[in-house]
């Protein structure tokens, strides 16, 4: 499905990300390379009035990570795709652009496993602080520690 | 003056729900405000993966005691929309009044609790009473009073009567006549007037810049509701108005929630005077074909969003929820800012600095890099000895 609205940003987004479609109304996906992520959401802040950042999900695919940006911009929810590579989960902080991303943020970092550059605050969010070296409990290869050993 | 920073929480009798807030004050104004929240994290999103689609309605439903219903509602529709499937007209209306019901006895409960943090228990009385009388329909059309298992994917499962209608009727010329009578008393009684207004004022520009949601957001004057910008289920269909108010405060956020109650019984009562006749659901396979879908709803405390991807079998591959309170804790701590301590039960409606009901508080010294540890009665001493100094000062 396209129409003048996802040409008009697909013709904005030239080079910056690509499969932009709408899926059904008010529901748009782009797939963005993390090295864009920040120029993308820029653009979409300065220029389509996107300055909520819903949610970020993260999902485990086996080889990569997703990283899922919903941003409401207008009257669209945007889904901004980052794919990251299993060996380097890293991704750039939307926190100076968008600064109610802090949470989520804090969020995909100690569930997933992503190492969020130039966050300002990688505490804990959910899991206790005592979590320590425990892994990362969204992942599908995690194994809860408490059940090692036991048959 | 010396800046004391105060554990309040997790554990705490005034709290309502575990989570902690690290105030700094200064004197009686806080400067500094951490929040800590994670205490009850249950790792519902790890359980989504292993269950069904049908055992996930009854799991996503438990999510929130107060909101149960949006939370199975956006899951169904999530779900749904993968599968391409439109629930009949009267399944979807139906399911847009239990989520308008819900809207109700939330907006209640939030008065009944602001009423009892100002120190105005009365209002926690009548509201909570009239709440029952929300608890008893859907007792009377569910059978539940709480989780209702109302929802499934495809439509709902239960239908309502000509009898049901009758009473539902009645209840909301009640609900109507007590709401006016809120809003009179929201607007006039001195009580309120002097402990909300100009208290926690977050600015349009915090608003939009901290991403916050429902009431808050609207409270700050940001006209933006997902019923009617984005709307699901039947609310592209339902008359009402998106209420804003100008005022940014605690008062705006109660005259925000008092209208809406109006605004829900308008569409309560339009709904069941036009509700489509037919079947209430349709049939779906077990099995659910690859895909992904995000399902957006107004939760009664704001935007509530679940995105759902699947990939064939009949257990979801991923389903991240976001609720809307992790949305606004961030400008709760932001707004505490330069509040009075007095404040903040207000400010982060249901936390209560009750010291005295502490069994003992952390007194850290930042300039001195001292800490020591109080008992109650050291506390009662050293308070009793502060104010004897401060009535010569």
């Amino acid at each position: 499905m396209t129409d003048e609205f996802v040409t008009g940003i697909a013709a904005r987004l030239q080079g910056l990300a690509q499969n932009i479609v709408r899926v059904k109304p008010q529901r748009v996906f782009a797939e963005v390379p993390r090295e864009k992520l920040l120029d993308v959401v820029k653009i979409l802040k300065d220029e389509y009035d996107g300055y909520h950042v819903t949610v970020i999900t993260a999902i485990d695919s086996g080889e990569k990570f997703e990283i899922l940006y919903h941003i409401v911009a207008g009257a669209e929810l945007f889904t901004l795709k980052v794919f990251l590579p299993r060996k380097d989960p890293t991704v750039d902080t939307l926190t100076g652009i968008l600064p109610g991303a802090i949470l989520y943020e804090r969020e995909i970092h100690e569930i997933m496993g992503i190492r969020v550059k130039n966050h300002p605050d990688m505490r804990n969010l959910l899991l206790p602080d005592s979590w320590g070296e425990k892994g990362h409990p969204l992942r599908k290869d995690w194994v809860d520690p408490r059940t090692k050993g036991v048959k | 003056m010396a800046r004391v920073t105060i554990p309040i929480g997790p554990q705490h009798p005034a709290l309502k729900e575990p989570e902690r807030f690290m105030v700094t004050v200064e004197g009686e104004t806080i400067v500094d405000a951490d929040v800590r929240i994670g205490h009850i994290h249950r790792g519902l999103e790890k359980l989504f993966e292993q269950r069904t689609y049908l055992q996930n309605i009854h799991i996503t439903e438990r999510i929130c005691g107060i909101c149960s219903f949006t939370h199975s509602t956006n899951f169904c529709q999530a779900t749904e929309y993968i599968l391409g499937v439109e629930p009949p007209r009267r399944g979807l209306y139906l399911r847009t009044l239990m989520n308008e019901f819900e809207r109700i006895h939330s907006h209640l409960l939030w008065l009944g609790v602001a009423g009892h943090e100002m120190g105005f228990d009365t209002l926690l009385m009548w509201s909570w009473d009239d709440r029952e009388r929300i608890l008893d329909l859907f007792e009377d059309i569910t059978g539940n009073r709480v989780t209702h298992a109302f929802n499934t994917i495809g439509g709902v499962r239960r239908d309502i009567t000509d009898a049901q209608i009758q009473r539902i009727l009645h209840t909301m010329d009640i609900m109507e006549e007590r709401t006016k009578a809120y809003i009179q008393v929201g607007l006039n009684e001195q009580t309120i007037l002097k402990r909300t207004q100009g208290v926690g004022i977050l600015t349009t520009a915090d608003a939009k810049r901290l991403c916050a949601v429902g009431p808050r957001l609207r409270a700050s004057n940001v006209k933006y509701d997902v019923r009617k910008n984005d709307p699901y289920a039947a609310y592209g269909e339902l008359p009402f108005e998106v209420i804003t108010s100008d005022t940014l405060d605690v008062h705006g956020q109660l005259v925000v929630r008092a209208l809406e109650l109006l605004e829900c019984v308008k569409m309560c009562r339009y709904m069941v005077q036009n509700l489509p006749a037919g079947e209430i659901r349709v049939k779906v396979p077990r099995k659910v074909p690859p895909g992904e879908a995000i399902s957006r709803t107004e939760a009664p405390r704001g935007e509530d969003i679940h995105y759902l991807r699947s990939n064939g079998t009949d257990k979801p591959e991923r389903l991240k929820v976001r609720a809307p309170t992790l949305a606004n804790i961030l400008n709760v701590a932001h707004t505490l800012k330069g509040a009075n301590i007095a404040d903040i039960p207000l400010i982060v409606a249901g936390i209560d600095p009750c010291m005295g009901c502490m069994d003992r508080v952390l007194i850290l010294d930042r300039d001195k890099e001292s800490c020591k540890v109080m008992s109650a009665e050291q506390l009662r001493e050293y308070s009793i000895e502060w104010y004897r100094k401060e009535a010569y000062r």
